[in-house]
């Protein structure tokens, strides 16, 4: 991995909303830690062998829900993603978004698209409630149980 | 075409022919929204003025030329994870359907366009409804080239093109509800790896080499498998890397 790459990807955790990042390939392992007084990254080469498209091999990535925030939204619940893929908020790409903050959300409606390899799916709220919080940007990465949006269900 | 499929246990028993409708997807996803869908409801159309391809894309087809159709899945047996499955039962279904006229030639490209050699004779889209971690509904939209003899777009082919004839539409609509309807029995009763075996073994450039171009870069490389995720596997020279549909473009 070259070093504009790891920094990217440090760029890419630290406003991805998680608190903490382990990914371990054959060829390195890094770990992000974010609130914490340094920034450790670990990079094991142990094949040096850069390939000729990086960062489009699958990595695992070990995610952990920040404690900060479940301290500080302890009444909030979050809607999390159910698979890898792209977040939407609206849609088709010239609509209205489905939810925005404040608004109310009821069981079985729909609050965002998770798009994966060309399939769309529509995410239902599973709560009912007042949209607080929308984590994540539209169009953008998310991963498996990351979360998507806080809501207040009282 | 307005006659009843009566081939099938469940799949078409409930269908819905619109001579034109913006796009039958969009249809079933309204029903859905009424809570008025059923399992194995389609919708089918002669005409789709707003034909839905991917996200902003269009599917454009001639009228009353071609299948155009929509069916509703109950499929809260399959898990948000696994939904590569559905992509497969889809994608093989047509694809067998296509084989019964055109024997084997016909491949899926990764993950879910049917091609006769280097021309797409159908696509597919997937909309699932997805809740409480199951995904509850599954739209599955298809379209298929079938009487239309002339394309703007240079890469479609149709089944007519082929075969230099002209097909009844009807019956292909009907066998291709059977087809979808087995796929998604060998689904439902664990036949998961079978239905990847035959995936993989009639994925379009499969184990060949060829040229792809991603992140602004190309390179040669072999599609060697599917991850879980669907994520498309190809080995380089450096070794073997996945892909994201958005990160990939075949080019030659």
């Amino acid at each position: 991995m070259k070093a504009k790459e790891i920094r990217d990807l440090i760029d890419f955790i630290s406003n991805s909303g998680l608190d903490e990042v382990n990914i371990e390939t054959e060829e390195f392992k890094i770990s992000v830690k974010k609130n914490s007084p340094v920034i450790n990254t670990v990079v094991e080469a142990a094949n040096t062998a850069i390939p000729a498209v990086p960062q489009a091999t699958e990595v695992p990535v070990a995610v952990s829900t920040p404690p900060q925030a479940k301290v500080e939204t302890s009444n909030h619940i979050e809607i999390k993603s159910p698979m890898i893929g792209t977040f939407y908020n609206t849609p088709s790409p010239d609509a209205e978004a489905f939810v925005n903050i404040g608004d109310s959300v009821k069981v079985g409606q729909t609050v965002c698209i998770i798009e994966a390899m060309k399939l769309f799916n529509e995410i239902e709220s599973e709560y009912s409630g007042k949209i607080v919080k929308i984590l994540v940007e539209n169009a953008s990465p998310v991963e498996f149980d990351q979360p998507l949006f806080l809501i207040d269900p009282s | 075409m307005h006659k009843l499929f009566k081939h099938t246990v469940f799949v078409g028993r409930k269908a819905f022919f619109l001579p034109s409708c913006h796009s039958t997807n969009e249809v079933a996803s309204e029903l859905l929204s009424k809570k008025e869908q059923t399992n194995g409801m389609v919708i089918y159309t002669d005409y789709q003025t707003k034909g839905k391809g991917q996200r902003g894309n269009t599917w454009e087809s001639d009228r009353s030329k071609n299948i155009m159709i929509s069916m509703v899945l109950e499929t809260s047996f399959v898990e948000p994870t696994d939904f590569f499955n559905l992509t497969i039962v889809a994608s093989l279904a047509i694809q067998e359907l296509l084989s019964e006229y055109l024997k084997d030639t016909v491949k899926i490209k990764w993950p879910n366009d049917l091609m006769y050699e280097n021309k797409k004779i159908g696509g597919i889209l997937i909309e699932n409804y997805i809740r409480n971690n199951v995904i509850e509904w599954c739209i599955v939209g298809v379209g298929l080239n079938i009487n239309q003899e002339n394309f703007m777009e240079k890469r479609a082919i149709s089944l007519a093109n082929i075969c230099g004839q002209q097909f009844d539409r009807e019956e292909l609509t009907g066998l291709l509800l059977q087809k979808v309807e087995a796929k998604y029995y060998q689904l439902k009763r664990g036949g998961v790896k079978q239905l990847w075996d035959a995936y993989l073994a009639r994925l379009y450039w499969k184990d060949e080499i060829h040229v792809f171009q991603s992140r602004g870069q190309f390179f040669n490389g072999r599609i060697v498998g599917v991850a879980p995720t669907g994520k498309l596997k190809i080995e380089l020279d450096e070794g073997e890397l996945y892909f994201d549909f958005k990160e990939l473009v075949f080019v030659r």
